[in-house]
Order: structure tokens, then C-alpha cells, then sequence
């Protein structure tokens, strides 16, 4: 990629495995790499299963006990977050670079008030009293439209609905002003009219606070309306990128097509895809050469050999053998 | 579905605690069985009484006639390898009758829920008020000696832990049943209790045995022990230490002279008590779903 | 937090009241002759051919609802009958050697709990290393050691052998100490007492006669609060919060410190009520083998000699004690989960 483009954080070839009960390594996550830049929207997307929670979580080194990366690095403003020590890390989460998770109320600890979760990171990170940390909050909270914000701050998250429970949540994680944020499905379990609220809220604060996001979902209509670029994940590799205008007019991969069709009428609560046979395979069985050729339309033999990665138009990547809408191949990316 | 199975079980004997456990319980088996060979019971008596072996009540050290030395004018080799019998007789019998009370109590309270639940778990909670041990005392008081009255006592306040179990799965599965019962129709409760909530319990119901086996064993014991368990002279474990206890108590500095008494019993009551807690360990690794990884 | 204690006092008296039923079942299955002694005040009394006169006078033939009315008046007035084996009335006999057991079960308490908690903790944090492995065979291993096994390895090692802890309550000189006129009685608990007294001659004595109880019980017991600590640190160590709060960037000192171990003290603190209940259970075996005074040993030579008096009276005791211990767990529970708190 160009060098003249102010990325600030870029990943290559990320692999990520797990060993599993009977000590057998499992590759979950296998050479992805993306870049973002400075104040944009990059979009995640695939269904349940395809290693986006996965990408996410390596990046601040966050996977649990049995995950291990195996490869690729993670430069964030020119240092590999994966070759820091950990301590460094740690003054990277939640400063730099913080989370929003897809369910609040398992996120938030529910032993500890609001306030006191909220104020934690402020304390961590920045050089402010207890007593400003908490105006600090108090006004966090109202930032992200909570009412009576000094009373919730003494709440516990049990006596918050839902939505109120990820406004916190956005509170606390927006609390240092992070130059990239990323939200892991933070709609997937609100209400359809709460979902539109809180994905307002999370533009109109990029505006505000200047931030990147890094936005997984699975739910193409989400990304229609926020990101300015995408990635298409399929069985732990990246199928397709792109920005949005490639993604939604021209995409190439059938993948991406049988996602794009799907949206009207995806079933949220399960986040699976009507219009795409079968189900993700499970990374202990990944199928060889293309890993969707089972579920693929445009099957062939020669799909059961590794695709290359494809160059199509500007920015727009695509891995497959038969990128659909393309009249001749384009010339293979390096 | 059949080799997960097997994997599981595989599984199960090759972890270091269900190797261990199960070896340990195949040995108790073995010589459980072959008690009549490993200590011959006088011709034409009770081979559960232990026999006078010494006039002097005095306790002897081990020797090469008593390997394991005198305790109470009895050999307590013999009283060792007998009183195997004992604690499976006991173990088995209560761990088995008890289960199969709490699993009815606990199936018709999860079944019936609200009223009947609650006050089957009100009941349930009145009888866990009692210190297991002090209940077991008062039964056995009350109902006088023998190891049968011990059994008696100790299943009368051990069926709450099974059906605490039992009902909690109930509860859960009916639960999940609820959603998919929306879906279809015509659902029969007593046929998801037999075909669902059964065998997905019988795992939980397993591991909370053989690890309540241990307790009942040392309880049982402990009722000997204490003078008021299997009859005097019964081959038994705890009554073998009951014969220490006056020997240790007035024996001021010499208790350890008398070490014979309570180390050969005592090892054999650990040890049986240890390889179930271990094969109850092991199953609980292997079939505990929230404990993987 | 109010609707969940007045609930938990609301059961208060249904619970006892269910105690006293099963107890009441148990010795009914006693001949007449052999209740009387539950009725009795004093001794005298069943001389000669008193016993019928009396089984009439208690109308120990009536129907058992009667019966059962009747006795219960007795109990709440705090009539427990006579007890041969203190050869004084059951009640004030266990009320005597309450603070001894108590003293023992306290003292007991605290390690468990504490040793649990702490070695459950780090066994999980050391999942499936060296550590964990050799934590979890010490607990399985103490958690197959029956008390009277291991009470009896603990006299020959440290008094035997070390002469470090003698067994019995007090030494002579001692017992003479806390008889005298001059020792005053506060709260009946010696090592209490004696510091009051400003004894500490009297204070080393008594502590050092509690400590193979003590180390006994605390073997045996902290290993059910480890397994307990263990899996629940575990379970709470996967879950999404203590990821949230490794996303803030806090140190994992304070991850483990704060977020997991409060989340996890909740079943500990839920067992622990089941803890102390096999404590005082296990105070029968313990007191007997250290000849100590109190109310287990009381009741296990009641059992021997068939004080039927007595043993009721001390299961009714222990059943009482129980419950308002299972009240104060429940509300040290309700303090630590806001959820319960809040309802
Ligand atoms: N701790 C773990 N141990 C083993 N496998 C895991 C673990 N976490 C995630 N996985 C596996 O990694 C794959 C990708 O998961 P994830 O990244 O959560 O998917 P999603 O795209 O839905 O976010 C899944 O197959 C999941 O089973
Ligand atoms: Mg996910």
C-alpha cells in the first residue's frame, strides 16, 4: 500500500490459533491484513464464526488463555503492538485504543457501580483526582445521553435497560479520548429502534472526538450507513475489501453477494444469512483450496486450489477464482 | 457421536486422577472379593465378626502372625481386609437408595413446580439444617447398634444433595424446553423428563455420587468410632479406631506407641475414601462442560 | 436487601419449626420409659415406680399432636430434660459448653475460609501448572482425610512427638486459674477471657490445646472452599467483564484483585454457610479425640450412654445455631452481590 496515507494502525498477515482440549492447534484467524486511517469507519464483516471477534481481541492482545499469535505484526503509529512488552500494551488499552463489546450486560462487572467502572480507566490513564474523575464521568454520561447522569454513576448496571447499559459502556470506553475505537458487534443485542440510537450517538461522537473506528458486524445494512471502508471476512481470511461504493455496486466475491442479498431479510437474533446455504465451516475443518466452495454458486474444480488475492480497481481486493462481474481477470495483486 | 464418546471415556481413564482412582477402586474390589482367601474366617462362623486372636486385651505391635498387629483382642489385618465389605456395603447401599429418593423428590418438584417445589425445597432445606453428622449421631442413638441402622440413618439425611441436583436441571431444561415448545406443539412433560432431563443429568448425578461416597464412608466411621455404629467387634473400619481411641486418649505421651492401631485402618479408609473423590475429580473434568478448556 | 431478609426471617420460624418436627419423629420412635427423661427436671424423680406415674403425668401415650405440643411448650420455656451424662438440666449442661465450641468453630472458620479462598485463587490463576496440580491433589487428598484419622496423626505428631499441642481444654494449673474467684467471666470463651484477665499464662495454655483442633478441622475443611474458590475464580476469569476491564488497560494485579475475586467470593461466600455447618458436625469428632469440653463431645458420650436427653437436646441446639448462622451468611452474601442487595 501506498506510504503517503496517514494510517494509524495496520495489521499483516495476522494469524491467530487456539489449542483446543486435546492439545490440537486450530487455526482461527489466517493472514488477515487491513489498515486504517486517522478519523475513518473501517467495516468487519462476516457472519457469526468467521474469526472477527477473534482479529479484533488480538490486536491489544487480549485473546484468552489458549489463543495464540502465531504470526504477522500490528503497527500502530509505527511500533509493533505485538513485539511490545506488555506492559506498554496496557497503557495502550483503553487510552489509545479502546472496545466497546457486543453484549453490555455481560461486559460490565456487575459488582461495581457505573461511576466506579467509568472513573477506573480515567484514573489509570490520566493524571486526575478521584472527585474530577467523576465530573469527568458524570459529563461522559450525559455525552452519550444517559439521563440523570450523576445518579447512574451510583447505580449498578443491573438497573440499566439494555441500551442505557451500552451507552455506559460507549461512556467508559470513550472516557481517555481514544484515536481508534473498536466496537464488536455493539448493536447485535438492542432492539431495532435502540440500535439506530446508538449507532447516531457513535457517529455524531467520531465527529466530535476525531476518532477511527474499527466496526465489526455482520449485519450489511449497519455498514451502509457508517463505514466509509469494508472488509469482508469469510473462515478466518479476508475475501474482499474495499471501500463502500465497491462494496455495495460492484462486489466481486460471491460471498459478498450472498451477503448483500441477504439484508432485508437477515435474522438478527441468530445472525445467519437466508440467501447463503449452509453454515460457516468450524476451523478445526476448514475445506481446502477456497474455503467457501461449499457453499459457492460458481463452483468449480479449481476452487479446491488456494485462491490469490486480486487487485480489481483502486483499492478494491478480492480472493477468488471467478470474482463475479469482472470480464477479464484482473491482474493478480502482489 | 459414538467415538466422542469413546474419546470422552478415554479420556476419563488416562487423566492422572481417574487412573489413580480407578486403579485404587479395582484393588478395593479385588480384595473386597477375595476376602475369604486373604484372611480365612474361622470355620462355621460369622465372617464378619472379627474372632478373638489374644486373651490379653492389651494392643500388640505387628508382628509376622499379625502383620498389621492387635488391637481389642482382634487381628485388625483381618479387620481391614473385612471391613472392605463394609464400606462398600454401606458406600453402595445408601449412595444408591438416597439417589434414587432425591432423583424422585427433585424429578416431581422440578415437574410440578411452583407449590409443590417450593415446599418440597422448604422440606429439602429443613432436613440440610441439621449438621449431617449430629443427625446421623441422634438416628443412630435412637435406632441402637448395627451397620444396618447405620445405613438407615445416614440415607434418611443424604437425599436432599441429589435431589437439589435433579430439580436444578429440571428447572434449566424446562427452561430451554419452553422456547422450542412454543415452536412446536403438543409437548409431554414426563416423556422430556425421561428422554431429555435424565440422561443429561446422569452425568452430574454420577460425579455428586462418588464424590458424596467418600462422606458417607467417613460418616459411617465416624458413628463407629464414636461407639454407636456397626456392632462391637463387627468387622468395620471405624470400629477398629474405636478400640485406639482409649488407648490414645488415656494413654498420655504414648500414643505413639500405639500408632498400628490407626495407621493400618486409617490408610485403608483414606485410600477407599480417596479413589472415589479422584474418579468423582476425574468425571467432573471430563463431563463438566463449564470447566473446559 | 429489606424484601430479602424480612423473606429469610420469614422462614426463620418455619424452618425451626420443621427442625423440631424431625427431630420430634426421631425419638418418638422410643419407648415411653425412654422419653421420660426429656421431661424430667431432676433425677429424683424416676426413682422406683415414679416412671409410669410420670409417663402419665407428661401423657407420653397421648396422640403425637398432643405429644408434640406439648414437648415444644417444654423446649421454648427451655425445658430440655435431664441429662445423666452432665448429671444437670440438658439446657443449662449445653449452655455451659456452648462458648467452648464456638471458640473452636470460630477459630476454625477463619483459616478455612481464608486458606480456601487464597489457595482456590491461586490454583486458578495457575490453571492446569505445577501449581495447580499439586494444590488440587493437597485438597482431594484432605478432603478424603477423615477428621478422626487425621485428629489422631495430629496428636501423635505434635504432642507425642513435638509435645507442642496436649490435648484436654486447660492444664491444671490453668483450669484452677479460670475456676478461681478472682477470674472473671466475660464472654466464656477462655482465650478471650483470659487476655481480658490479663492471664496470658492462661491464654498460651488454652491456645495451645486448641491448635491441633483447630489444625485438624481447618485440614479437613479447607479443602471443600479451595475446589469451590477454584472453579468459581475459573468460571469468573472467562468471563467478558474481566476482558473488559484487561481492555481499560488496568493492571492485572487489580483485574484479579477487584474484578474477578469480589465476583468470585459469591459461591464462596454461599458454601461457606454449608462449611461451617460440617464444622460443627465435625466439633462430635474433634472434641472427643482432644478431650475437649463442648457441646460435641457432650453429645457424642450422650450417644454412647444413651442419654437420649441429651443428644435431642443437642441436635435441637445445633439445628437453632445453624439457622441464624445460615441468616448471617445470607445477608454477608447479599452485601457482596448488588444484585441480591438491590432486589
Ligand atoms: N477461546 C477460544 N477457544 C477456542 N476457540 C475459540 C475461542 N474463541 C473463539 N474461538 C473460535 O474462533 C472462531 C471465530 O470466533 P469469533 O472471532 O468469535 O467469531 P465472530 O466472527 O463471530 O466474532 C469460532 O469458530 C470460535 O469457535
Ligand atoms: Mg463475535
Amino acid at each position: 500500500m501506498s506510504v503517503m496515507d496517514n494510517y494509524i494502525l495496520q495489521v499483516h498477515g495476522l494469524q491467530v490459533t487456539f489449542t483446543d482440549i486435546e492439545r490440537n492447534e486450530i487455526h482461527v484467524v489466517d493472514g488477515v491484513s487491513f489498515s486504517i486511517k486517522q478519523g475513518e469507519t473501517l467495516a468487519l464483516v462476516g457472519e457469526s464464526g468467521c474469526g472477527k471477534s477473534v482479529t479484533s481481541l488480538a490486536l491489544l492482545r487480549l485473546l484468552d488463555g489458549n489463543g495464540r499469535i502465531r504470526g504477522g505484526n500490528v503497527l500502530w503509529q509505527g511500533r509493533d503492538i505485538l513485539s511490545l512488552p506488555l506492559r506498554e500494551v496496557r497503557s495502550l488499552r483503553g487510552r489509545e485504543i479502546a472496545m466497546v463489546f457486543q453484549e453490555p450486560s455481560s461486559a460490565l462487572n456487575p459488582v461495581y457501580t457505573i461511576g466506579d467502572q467509568i472513573t477506573e480507566s480515567m484514573l489509570r490513564h490520566q493524571k486526575v483526582s478521584p472527585a474530577q474523575a467523576k465530573k469527568q464521568a458524570e459529563e461522559m454520561l450525559r455525552l452519550v445521553g444517559i439521563p440523570e447522569p450523576r445518579k447512574r454513576l451510583e447505580e449498578y448496571p443491573h438497573a440499566l435497560s439494555g441500551g442505557m447499559k451500552q451507552r455506559a459502556m460507549i461512556a467508559m470506553a470513550l472516557s481517555c479520548r481514544p484515536r481508534l475505537l473498536i466496537a464488536d458487534e455493539p448493536t447485535t443485542s438492542l432492539d431495532v429502534t435502540i440500535q439506530a440510537q446508538i449507532l447516531e450517538l457513535i457517529k455524531e461522537l467520531q465527529k466530535r472526538f476525531h476518532m477511527a473506528i474499527l466496526l465489526i458486524t455482520h449485519d450489511l445494512g449497519i455498514v451502509a450507513n457508517m463505514a466509509d471502508r469494508i472488509l469482508i471476512m469469510y473462515a478466518g481470511k479476508v475475501v474482499e475489501e474495499g471501500n463502500k461504493q465497491d462494496i455495495f455496486r460492484r462486489a466481486a466475491h460471491p460471498y459478498t453477494r450472498g451477503l448483500l442479498n441477504s439484508i432485508p431479510r437477515m435474522d438478527q437474533a441468530k445472525g445467519t444469512f437466508a440467501s447463503i446455504p449452509g453454515t460457516v465451516p468450524d476451523p478445526a475443518h476448514f475445506p481446502e483450496g477456497c474455503r467457501f466452495h461449499n457453499r459457492c454458486g460458481e463452483f468449480t474444480e479449481t476452487c479446491l486450489s488456494e485462491p490469490g488475492k486480486i487487485h480489481l480497481e483502486n483499492e478494491h481486493f478480492v480472493l477468488c477464482h471467478y470474482p463475479l462481474g469482472q470480464k477479464t481477470l484482473g491482474c493478480r495483486a502482489k | 457421536m459414538t467415538s466422542e464418546r469413546r474419546q470422552l471415556i478415554r479420556r476419563l481413564f488416562l487423566s492422572t486422577s481417574g487412573f489413580l482412582g480407578f486403579s485404587l477402586l479395582a484393588f478395593f474390589c479385588i480384595v473386597a472379593l477375595c476376602a475369604p482367601w486373604l484372611a480365612p474366617p474361622p470355620a462355621g462362623r460369622d465372617p464378619y465378626l472379627m474372632p478373638v486372636v489374644e486373651w490379653s486385651p492389651n494392643p500388640q505391635p505387628p508382628s509376622s502372625e499379625y502383620i498389621f498387629g492387635v488391637a481389642g483382642k482382634r487381628n485388625i489385618y483381618y479387620g481391614v481386609i473385612w471391613g472392605t465389605r463394609s464400606a462398600f456395603r454401606v458406600g453402595i447401599t445408601v449412595t444408591v437408595i438416597s439417589t434414587m429418593f432425591g432423583l424422585l423428590v427433585g424429578a416431581v418438584g422440578g415437574y410440578f413446580g411452583k407449590i409443590v417445589d417450593e415446599v418440597l425445597m422448604r422440606i429439602t432445606d429443613i432436613f440440610l439444617a441439621i449438621p449431617f453428622l449430629v443427625a446421623a449421631v441422634v438416628m443412630a442413638t435412637i435406632l441402637g447398634p448395627g451397620l444396618d441402622n447405620v445405613i438407615r440413618a445416614l440415607i434418611f439425611f443424604s437425599w436432599m444433595f441429589p435431589a437439589r441436583l435433579i430439580r436444578g436441571n429440571i428447572l434449566q431444561i424446562k427452561e430451554e424446553q419452553y422456547i422450542t415448545a412454543a415452536r412446536s406443539v403438543g409437548v409431554n412433560h414426563v416423556g422430556i423428563i425421561v428422554r431429555h432431563v435424565l440422561p443429561n443429568s446422569i452425568f452430574p448425578v454420577l460425579i455428586q455420587a462418588s464424590m458424596r461416597m467418600g462422606s458417607l464412608v467417613i460418616t459411617a466411621a465416624a458413628l463407629s468410632f464414636l461407639g454407636i455404629g456397626a456392632r462391637e467387634n463387627y468387622a468395620d473400619w471405624g470400629g477398629l479406631l474405636n478400640y485406639a481411641r482409649n488407648w490414645m486418649l488415656g494413654g498420655g505421651g504414648e500414643v505413639l506407641r500405639y500408632w498400628y492401631m490407626v495407621v493400618f485402618p486409617g490408610a485403608a479408609m483414606v485410600l477407599f475414601v480417596l479413589a472415589w473423590n479422584l474418579v468423582g475429580d476425574a468425571l467432573r473434568d471430563v463431563f463438566d462442560p463449564r470447566l473446559k478448556v | 436487601m429489606f424484601f430479602y431478609i424480612a423473606r429469610r426471617l420469614l422462614f426463620l420460624p418455619l424452618t425451626l419449626f420443621g427442625i423440631s418436627l424431625i427431630i420430634f419423629f426421631m425419638f418418638m420412635r422410643l419407648s415411653p420409659e425412654q422419653r421420660v427423661a426429656l421431661y424430667i427436671t431432676s433425677p429424683e424423680r424416676l426413682r422406683g415406680d415414679n416412671v409410669e406415674r410420670l409417663i402419665d403425668l407428661h401423657g407420653l401415650r397421648d396422640p403425637w399432636h398432643i405429644q408434640y405440643g406439648r414437648w415444644m411448650g417444654n423446649v421454648v420455656r427451655g425445658n430440655l430434660g435431664w441429662s445423666n451424662v452432665g448429671k444437670e438440666p440438658v439446657y443449662s449442661a449445653i449452655m455451659r459448653r456452648f462458648p467452648y465450641t464456638l471458640e473452636l468453630a470460630l477459630y476454625s472458620a477463619l483459616p478455612i475460609i481464608w486458606l480456601g479462598t487464597w489457595l482456590g485463587t491461586l490454583s486458578a490463576l495457575y490453571h492446569n501448572r505445577p501449581l495447580d496440580h499439586t494444590l488440587r491433589i493437597s485438597a482431594v487428598v484432605g478432603w478424603s482425610f477423615p477428621d478422626f484419622v487425621f485428629g489422631f496423626f495430629v496428636l501423635m505428631i505434635f504432642y507425642s512427638i513435638l509435645g507442642w499441642f496436649p490435648p484436654g481444654t486447660l492444664g491444671a494449673e490453668a483450669d484452677a486459674v479460670v475456676k478461681s474467684s478472682q477470674f472473671r467471666s466475660f464472654t466464656g470463651m477462655v482465650t478471650i477471657d483470659s487476655l481480658l484477665n490479663g492471664r496470658l499464662d492462661v491464654f498460651i495454655d488454652t491456645a495451645r490445646r486448641l491448635a491441633g483442633p483447630v489444625l485438624t478441622l481447618t485440614y479437613v475443611g479447607f479443602a471443600y472452599i479451595l475446589r469451590i474458590a477454584r472453579s468459581s475464580m475459573l468460571e469468573v476469569l472467562g468471563r467478558e467483564y474481566i476482558r473488559t476491564a484487561r481492555s481499560k488497560g488496568l493492571e492485572e494485579k487489580v483485574v484479579i484483585n477487584k474484578h474477578a475475586r469480589r465476583n468470585a467470593m459469591i459461591p464462596v461466600a454461599t458454601v461457606s454457610g454449608q462449611t461451617i455447618i460440617a464444622l460443627l458436625g465435625g466439633t462430635v469428632i474433634v472434641e472427643t479425640i482432644f478431650n475437649r469440653v463442648g457441646i460435641g463431645s457432650f453429645m457424642a458420650t450422650a450417644a454412647q450412654q444413651l442419654d437420649f436427653a441429651s443428644v435431642i437436646g443437642g441436635s435441637l441446639f445445633f439445628g437453632v445455631i445453624l439457622v441464624l448462622g445460615n441468616l448471617l451468611v445470607d445477608v454477608s452474601y447479599a452485601l457482596i452481590d448488588p444484585r441480591v442487595r438491590l432486589d
